[in-house]
């Protein structure tokens, strides 16, 4: 079985996520959906691999920018096809996983 | 939970008590007691018997109470604590509302009180599994779903922009009593646990 591709929102993207929108802050969940975790979806999805999200080491995530990330790509790809894909880690604050898949199935009812 | 092992007085007393009997009752017939033969031994043992129970009750049963008495105050100190961050959350969370930007500092703050809050109802969804009370974990469980309803109301929609509309913070006020409320009916079903 291939290993999972790993997405470091600390190391890769920023250690203090932002906001929503990209016009309401720095470091937001539409710039991590747009400049990381979008084309590391696709990177995995063509090589059939799974994408482990380790969401570790931030100073913690609002619900806006897990909602623009997360939610934001099932609104774009089905919510089947984005759970199947993703695997998240997150030692420091563990319920933020339900938290996250509950965004993706709600999503596409959104859309 | 695990089986709770029977404690080696419960079998030790009797034994003593039977054997202390017995020599008693054996030894009279030499002088050494004045236990009277005519005495039936079947009313010595009733007697010792009773004295058995008489401590099994007031130590296996004082011990249970006190024991379950001592989880309720642990759990209720983990609502307590609890009870403590959300009030927090409110305040801290109310700045949203009432400043024209929401500082740097403050959104950090926030975020650090909903990982706080997030980790505490974590314990007390552990501690509450290894207690005499875990058959009101649902509670635990609608504790942490109304925490998420809050940590969305609180921290959604254009978070952390400020202000917010009348809204969202009337939504985020409804959120925070409904945890509360539901907090505080656990602290109670958990305190009239037997």
């Amino acid at each position: 079985m291939l290993t999972p591709d790993v997405l470091s929102v600390a190391r890769e993207f920023s250690k203090t996520p932002g906001p929503r929108a990209e016009a309401e802050g720095p470091h937001s969940g539409e710039k991590f959906l747009r400049t990381r975790l979008l084309k590391r979806f696709l990177d995995a999805q063509r090589q059939g691999r799974k994408l482990l999200v380790d969401l570790d080491g931030t100073e913690g995530y609002a619900t806006s920018f897990l909602e623009a990330a997360f939610g934001g790509l099932a609104r774009n790809f089905p919510a089947a096809t984005v759970l199947d894909t993703l695997e998240f880690k997150s030692s420091d604050e563990p319920y933020l996983v339900s938290e996250i898949k509950q965004y993706i199935a709600d999503a596409r009812k959104a859309a | 939970m695990s089986q709770r092992q029977q404690p080696v007085w419960a079998w030790l007393v009797p034994a003593a008590l039977v054997l202390a009997t017995a020599i008693v009752y054996w030894r009279s017939g030499f002088g050494w007691s004045d236990v009277d033969k005519r005495v039936s031994p079947l009313a010595v043992l009733a007697v010792a018997m009773t004295v058995y129970v008489a401590y099994y009750i007031q130590r296996y049963l004082g011990d249970r109470s006190l024991n379950l008495r001592v989880e309720k105050d642990i759990l209720i100190g983990r609502i307590t604590s609890l009870h403590a961050v959300l009030r927090q959350i409110h305040e801290a969370a109310f700045d949203r509302y009432t400043s024209p930007q929401l500082g740097d500092s403050s959104r950090r703050n926030i975020l650090a009180l909903f990982r706080r809050g997030s980790l505490e109802i974590d314990d007390l969804r552990s501690t509450m599994q290894e207690s005499r009370c875990e058959t009101h974990i649902e509670i635990v469980d609608r504790v942490r779903s109304e925490y998420q309803e809050l940590k969305a109301a609180a921290t959604g929609g254009s978070f952390p922009a400020a202000p917010c509309s009348q809204e969202q913070l009337l939504d985020q006020e409804r959120s925070y009593r409904k945890v509360c409320s539901t907090l505080n009916s656990l602290a109670m079903t958990i305190n009239r646990h037997v």
